[in-house]
């Protein structure tokens, strides 16, 4: 039986190189990642850059929101506050009419 | 402009390649292919279709996690655990395929394979082949050893065990070659029979 010349060197020696097609199909991948992230970049970049005026934009519309909302509640109120002003002097005229018949009634007899 | 690449080192390199700079990777892809391509083929054997399939598989991980390197860390360390990886993952597939044939699990120790006839080249392909049988954890310090060249050091690094673990597993992987190869006589003979 031979005698081991040494396995690790022997591997170690032994060429293997990938074949052209994998340097070329890595590359072209490379770039299509970098074209893609290119891309991605310039969508991040133009949606950082139009932050502030989308923030802005939030905050007129929810103040406006917010005015109409409370100027609507203010004048549901208002207008409750009136009819209710509005019933108790009803209220009012009815009760002084009362009154005004059990005194006339009393004058009476 | 490919001689200034070449003096960069890694680090500098994958920066670029980061910014855009394609010949930057092709420097890095040329620097590290064919340890790459070696160091699958101690999982593949030496099925050159395969093991440009791996290596592939290996260099399109790269590109998708380049973003994700941590620059502090060694950049071959990163490469090589993703070739590892990739020749464990190839290594599960094809027990699932052999599994269903139980002649094919090769016993390691079993029979001799007497290549010494043989061509140095290929020579070196049936080791690879007898190599890509062997135990993982045996198999990923020999895949490293052989295919990037790096230390005992380096190799329990990268696989997060002491070195001298990384130094039995490769002589015990070693030994194992030996055996089967009939380098080596195995336990049990003679001396006449050794020489």
């Amino acid at each position: 039986m031979k005698k081991d010349t040494g396995i690790e060197e022997l591997l170690k020696r032994h060429k293997i190189e990938p074949s052209a097609r994998v340097k070329q199909s890595t590359l072209s991948q490379f770039a299509d990642t970098l074209e893609r992230r290119g891309r991605f970049r310039v969508i991040l970049t133009l949606w950082k850059r139009s932050v502030p005026v989308y923030a802005v934009l939030i905050m007129i519309i929810a103040s406006v929101g917010l005015s109409f909302y409370a100027g609507r509640s203010i004048n549901r109120s208002g207008r409750r506050t009136r009819f209710e002003l509005n019933s108790f002097s009803v209220q009012d005229t009815i009760f002084s009419k009362e009154i005004s018949w059990h005194i006339a009634q009393a004058d009476l007899l | 402009m490919k001689n200034k690449l070449q003096d960069l080192n890694d680090a500098e390199l994958v920066a670029l390649a980061m910014d855009g700079d394609i010949s930057a990777f092709e420097e890095i892809y040329d620097r590290y292919a064919p340890g790459i391509a070696k160091t699958l083929a101690s999982f593949s054997g030496p099925d050159r279709d395969l093991i440009d399939d791996l290596t592939q598989d290996v260099f399109f991980r790269v590109i998708k996690g380049l973003p994700s390197f941590v620059p502090s860390h060694p950049f071959a360390h990163w490469l090589y655990t993703i070739a590892l990886n990739v020749g464990r993952n190839h290594v599960r597939r094809r027990q699932r395929v052999i599994l269903l044939d139980a002649n094919e699990m090769d016993n390691f120790s079993d029979h001799y394979h007497p290549i010494m006839d043989l061509s140095e080249k290929a020579m070196a392909d049936e080791i690879f082949r007898l190599i890509s049988h062997l135990p993982e954890h045996l198999l990923s310090v020999v895949s490293l050893r052989i295919g990037s060249g790096m230390s005992y050091g380096e190799i329990s690094e990268v696989l997060e065990i002491p070195e001298g673990t990384a130094r039995s597993r490769m002589h015990y992987a070693l030994r194992k070659l030996r055996t089967k190869i009939g380098l080596q006589a195995p336990k049990g003979q003679t001396k006449e029979e050794e020489r």
